[in-house]
Parts: C-alpha cells; structure tokens; sequence
C-alpha cells in the first residue's frame, strides 16, 4: 500500500480508531502489527509470507540469545544461524540474478527457468532485514539481562508480549517499506500504553506536511522532466538541459526519498512513536563526509554500528581504517541493488571519504568553516553527489560517462518546458535547506515571528499538496 | 484546555483551509483555468477532466496524439464541425481517448480518429492516465473546482508563458511552395501487432454498436512534401475495409494545394498550420 493512495486515505483512520479504541498496550499492538501486515500484502499477498518466515526465526533467535538455558557454543550457533538466515534471504532475493547473470554465460541462461536470472525483489526486504540483523546483534550483545524495552521472557504470558512485540518492531507499518532504519535498543523501550491525550500533534502534523509535499509536489512533479535521463534520450538535448537534469534529478531523489522518511515520522508519531531522523538537509553538505551525516542517517549509522566497527573501525593503523572505509561503502553500494553500477557509486563515495580523511578535508568542523570555504565546500559536494546519482539513473557506466561527456560538448540552448519543470520543483528543495541553514535567524525573530512563520510556511505546503500534486507513483527508494 | 502541540496543529489546519478558499474564490472570480500542463500527464488530466465536465457530449471529438492535440476546438468556431473537442493526448495513443469517452453517460456521434500511432500498443502511462480517470480523485474534482488539475497553480503560470510565447509567433502564416506537390519515395509499412489490431477491432465494433460513426485522420507529422504510396496496405487501410470507415487523409489535402506545412518542433504544427488544418477537416462531409 503507498502512503500517497486512496486506499491508505481509507486505511489511516481506521487504524488510528482502532488503536485508540483501548488504552491497554497489548491491544494497541496488536492492532498496529495486524494492520501493517494487511499494508504490506495489500498488493502482493504472498510476500507476507516471506516477512512472517523473516519475524518468526528472527523472534526466535532473540529468544534463545537472551536465554540463560543457552550458552557458549550453541548461543553462538543460534547468532551465527540467524546472521546467516537474513543475509542468505537479502543475498538470495537481491543478489542471485545477479551472480546468475554476471557468472552463467548467456547461452547456458536459456535453459534455466525464467525467475534464477531475474528473482522477483520482495518490497522493503533490505529495511526489514537490517532491523532483523539489529535485533539479533542487541539480542547477542544483552544477553540474558535483555535491553531496555526487550527483556528475557519468563513464563508463557511474557513469552507472548515479548514475540508480540517483536513481530510489531519488525512490521511496524510506516517504517516497513523504506525505512527509516530502525535499531532494536531506540525502538523497544518506546512500546507501551499510548493515550490520545499525548500526541504531539504539531509535530506529527509537520512531519506528514513536509513529507507529502516533498513527496507529491515536489518529486512527482519532477518524474516526468527527469525521465529524459535515459539512454539515448539525452544525447541530443542542449547542455543547459543537461545541467537541469542533473540537479532535477538530485532534487528528486532527495524529496522523494526524504519525503517518505518524513511522512514514515510523522505517522509513527500519530501512533506515539519516534523514529529517528533519515536526512538532515544533506545537500548542505560541505564535505562527502558530512554528507553521510545528512543523508540516510539510518543507514549509516547502522553500517557503522553493525559494520564498521566490527570490521574494526578506525582502531587497528590507517591502512585498515581506509580499507574499512571503502568496504563499507562498496557493500552500502550494493545493498542498493543488484547491479554493479550500484557498487560503482559506492565505491565511489568510499574513494571520496578516503580521499578526505587523507587530506584533512572530512575532520574539519563544518561550522568553523570561514564562509567562503562553506559555500565552496557546499557545491562542490552538491556536484559530486549529483554526479555520482547518475549511475542510478543509468545503470551502464558507459552512458553515464557519455552523459557527463555531453555536459560540456552538447550544444546550448533550452527546452523551456523541461527547464520551467525543474526550476519550479527544484525550487522547494533549495529553499527546505535554506530553510534549515537559517534555523539560527529564526530562533532569534523571538518565539511569535517564529510561531508565525512555521505555520505559515506549513500552511502553503499543505495548500499545494492539495491542490499541485504531480503524476502519482512508487517511491524510488521501493526498488531497493 | 487545548495543548499547545494541538493548538499550533489547529492553525496551521486552519490556515491551509483559508488559502483554499481563497484561492477558490481567486479562479473563479478571475476565470483562471490552464490549457497546458506542464508535463504530459497533467497535460492530459487538463483534456479529459474538461471533456467529462461538459455538460453534454460534443457532436465532434477527435481522439489521437499530442499532434491531434495542437487542432484546438476554437479553431473549428464557424464550420460544419461547430462544437468540436479535442482529446489530443501527450505522448499516449488514439485508443486512450476512445477509452475515456466511455467514462461520460452519452457519446458524440462522430469520432475522428488520429492514425499517427494507431499501432502503438498499449503503454504504462497510458494505463495510469486511465487508472486516474476512475480513481476518486476524478469523481472529486467534477465535484470540487479546487483540485481540478486546470486550476493547478504551476499549470495556470505555464499556460500564461506558453500562451505568451507561442503568442508571439502567431502571426506566422500558410506559405504556398508549388514543390511539396511532389510526393516522397514509397512508405514502408510493417506487420501490425496482432494484439493491436485485436484492441482495435474491439473498440470499432463496440463503437459502431453504440451508433458512433468513426473517421480515421492522417494529420501532417512532420512532412514536407506530399508523403509517398505505401508499401502495403497499412492498418488503418485494414480498418476501414473491415468497418467500411471514411479515412480522411489531411497531409493530401495539404500538399495538393502547394501549401507547406510549418512544425514548431518539426513533428508539431504551429498555430497558423494547426488551424488550417482544422478548417481543411471541417471541410470533410459524410457520405
């Protein structure tokens, strides 16, 4: 089911009456965790299936992980099985078409069936997966003491309310699609009786405002104009165009994606949830480095978390620390998708990180910066990023490297139509980080003008989601 | 006593509700209404969201591509053709058109269809502009002027730039060039689509049954000179010997007179050439 739907207009509601219905916790969840497995399916029913299989022995694992009556070797059995069961179902739905494709020559492919070189992807299995992985690396790392929110069931009541709570961290609805990521230890302590009464409704109000508006307005409007980055479509628009697409394109990845995060938010908070924030006005960035403090927080701080610092992190010389770097980087790519573009364009960004860690560039404070340096800092990261977001688009390195070819050597001029599309929704993006980089002035108009202007501002956003929103569609970050 | 969380949710609800009606109030009194859309898709909601709200079905409507969609029905003020529509779809095919005039209780009584892309099949986008159609969305803009996609604000500021730039080339006019009477080598004509010609047959029939007289139209798509013979016969060639259609071929028509057609994008027709094309097919009568 899509956020931007008729059918969740219908969905919301009734799930928001339902919970409210009763003030007793286990109702509440009950009802949200039925009624996300009811989103999920509500297209593809069987996929519900794969994500019951996925809860269950996730559910599982946690249990005997937090078990005194497990230790030793067998404890590690059960992490080791479980790490192993999620990345097998990320590696087999993500990535067995693609090995198929990449390793069995094509005249042997005709003989096999259709679905071993082109495995259907189940929607939102590399966000359900990493808070399965999550979960069982808190389980292991609690142990028998539990953490706050999760804690090792004793007798046959709690071992209901502790697998209901699971199967609700692992379905929760407005995070179970694309995220954002959420990690076992900020999620469970927040399950309990949720009241009316308690909802920060400004809040939730503001986060589904800017998220629909991201979403509908902005990115939906730029799909069209932006479909034009495709091979060989581009080859002959003007370079001014080209430069356009560009940026549109950067533009809407970013509302697109960041305005799932935000309505994700502000559903969660209707309901009396927090999730963590997924974007940080990124496109500030003055660095590659900052910008993964910006960008898809969730993910970076569960790559660090669960990846990184395993693998060692910063603690073993500067040799290791680079390639730590970069082999994060290369699989954050790839979790993207199953095409080695995807592991171009994180590789990439590994270099980049490398490459500043070297310099100095990536431990500068940003906001020491003088603002010369700042701005120069800002687009010169705008570009990079943007340049890098063309392997999304085209997945062949080579009509990738043709486009930023036809950057410089096209002929000038403009289609005013695609250029009218792209100044006019790549407007609201600008302005959204202009937005957040004079948090300071704002604060300092004193509360009223402040007051003020958020509701104004607010006001006009939901103003234009009803009445310009663009082409309706799935969210990019679906594919994923 | 509300909370402040609440109280500032309450406003800025309330503050959204002022601008609406304003804005309401805004297109109405001003008559603000877009003819373009800025991308396809809105292009598109803007043609059939205005032919469902008619209040009764045009005699006339020609059903076709963005080529079709440059034949404006003021242009057809004053012929036999009085009271035309235009279902010229950006980037979708004839057959979309056809579909939507089913989403109106009555029928015009003569549908001139392009055969510009009568072979192409069916797309994505065009399944989703349908898909639009029945969704409520649709059902609430017949009832709400607000959410129509003709009062659409970066719509409205579209069509008032590009009506001010295409403003500016109209005075252009039909040029004579006695050479465009020399027609091209011979048009190649491959195999249709069986799913195609499938599609077709049935919405022909279900047409005829329903007491609507179909005419195929070859509208100028680039030519600049008389087009050859074909090679074979074409699908539209099949459809008319199959349903005993009128095919009215407008390029002829064009290029037997020495005039010479003007594109503003070498496919599109401009101003001047769109609106002696609508009179040239306003010159057709039924046999």
């Amino acid at each position: 089911m899509l956020f931007n739907s008729w059918t969740f207009a219908v969905f919301l509601p009734l799930v928001f009456a339902l919970h409210y219905a009763s003030r007793r916790a286990a109702w509440q969840v009950g009802v949200l965790t039925l009624a996300s497995f009811v989103f999920y399916g509500w297209h593809t029913p069987w996929l519900v299936f794969l994500l019951i299989l996925s809860t269950a022995i996730n559910a599982q694992a946690a249990q005997w992980l937090m078990s005194s009556g497990v230790t030793g070797g067998r404890r590690r059995a059960v992490l080791v099985g479980a790490l192993a069961f999620n990345l097998g179902a990320l590696a087999f739905f993500k990535y067995f078409g693609l090995l198929v494709r990449t390793l069995v020559p094509e005249s042997w492919r005709g003989s096999m069936p259709g679905w071993f070189a082109e495995v259907p992807l189940p929607i939102g299995i590399s966000f359900y997966t990493f808070q399965g992985i999550s979960l069982v690396m808190e389980s292991w790392q609690a142990g028998t003491a539990g953490f706050p929110g999760l804690h090792p069931p004793r007798g046959p009541r709690e071992m209901m309310w502790f697998h209901g709570r699971i199967w609700f961290f692992k379905a929760f609805f407005p995070q179970l699609i694309a995220g954002p990521i959420v990690k076992a230890a900020d999620f469970f302590h927040q399950i309990g009786p949720k009241r009316l009464g308690q909802i920060d409704w400004a809040g939730a109000v503001r986060k589904l405002i800017l998220g629909f508006f991201l979403k509908m307005v902005v990115a939906d409007n730029l799909k069209e104009a932006t479909s034009v980055l495709s091979y060989p479509q581009f080859l002959d628009l003007p370079r001014t165009n080209l430069w356009l697409l560009l940026y549109g394109y950067s533009f809407q990845i970013f509302a697109d994606f960041a305005g799932y995060s935000f309505i994700a938010q502000g559903l969660a908070r209707l309901f009396g949830y927090e999730l963590p924030l997924n974007f940080d006005h990124p496109y500030l960035s003055t660095s590659i480095t900052e910008f993964w403090r910006r960008w898809h927080l969730s993910l970076s701080s569960w790559l660090r978390e669960y990846l990184y610092i395993p693998l060692g992190g910063n603690r073993h010389g500067e040799v290791r620390t680079y390639l730590n770097l970069f082999l994060v980087m290369f699989l954050g790519g790839l979790w993207h998708g199953a095409a080695w573009s995807y592991a171009v364009w994180g590789t990439g960004h590994g270099l980049m990180l490398a490459l500043e860690r070297l310099t100095g560039i990536g431990r500068a404070d940003p906001s020491k910066l003088p603002a010369w340096r700042r701005m120069l800092g800002i687009a010169v990261t705008f570009h990079l990023v943007s340049l890098l977001w063309l392997l999304f688009q085209l997945p062949d390195i080579r009509h990738a490297a043709a486009y930023v070819r036809c950057l410089f050597t096209n002929p000038g001029g403009l289609l005013p139509q695609y250029g009218f599309v792209i100044v006019l929704f790549g407007t609201p993006v600008a302005l959204h980080h202009l937005w957040g980089a004079t948090r300071a002035w704002r604060e300092r108009c004193g509360p009223l003008w402040a007051g003020r202007l958020d509701v104004a501002v607010h006001a006009v956003l939901f103003f234009l989601v009803l009445v310009n929103a663009g082409t309706p569609g799935d969210f990019i970050y679906f594919q994923f | 006593m509300m909370r402040p969380t609440s109280r500032t949710a309450l406003r800025i609800l309330s503050a959204t509700a002022l601008l609406a009606l304003a804005w309401q109030a805004l297109t109405s009194v001003l008559g603000w209404k877009a003819q373009f859309g800025e991308s396809n898709y809105m292009a598109n909601r803007i043609r059939l969201e205005e032919y469902l709200l008619l209040p009764a079905a045009p005699r006339h409507v020609l059903v076709g591509s963005s080529l079709s969609g440059r034949l404006l029905p003021e242009f057809f003020a004053g012929t036999s053709l009085e009271g035309f529509s235009t279902l010229g779809l950006d980037g979708s095919i004839p057959l979309v058109g056809l579909e939507a005039l089913a989403h109106r209780a009555d029928l015009p009584s003569t549908v001139f269809i392009e055969t510009y892309l009568l072979e192409k099949p069916w797309s994505r986008n065009d399944q989703m502009l349908l898909d639009g159609l029945a969704s409520p969305g649709t059902a609430l803009a017949r009832k709400v002027t607000l959410v129509r996609a003709s009062r659409r604000p970066s719509s409205l500021l579209y069509s008032a730039m590009k009506a001010r730039r295409d403003g500016a080339g109209a005075g252009v006019l039909v040029t004579n060039d006695p050479s465009v009477r020399e027609p091209g080598p011979a048009v190649d004509v491959s195999p249709s689509d069986p799913q195609v010609v499938e599609r077709w047959r049935g919405m022909l029939k279900s047409l005829a049954d329903r007491g609507v007289r179909a005419v195929l139209v070859d509208l100028p798509s680039g030519e600049v000179r008389m087009p050859g013979g074909r090679t074979a016969p074409d699908l539209a060639d099949a459809m008319v010997r199959e349903f005993g259609l009128a095919r009215v071929d407008l390029r002829k028509s064009w290029f037997e007179r020495g005039w010479k057609p003007t594109y503003t994008d070498g496919r599109h027709l401009d101003g001047a050439s769109a609106k002696a094309t609508a009179r040239m097919l306003a010159e057709w009568k039924p046999q």
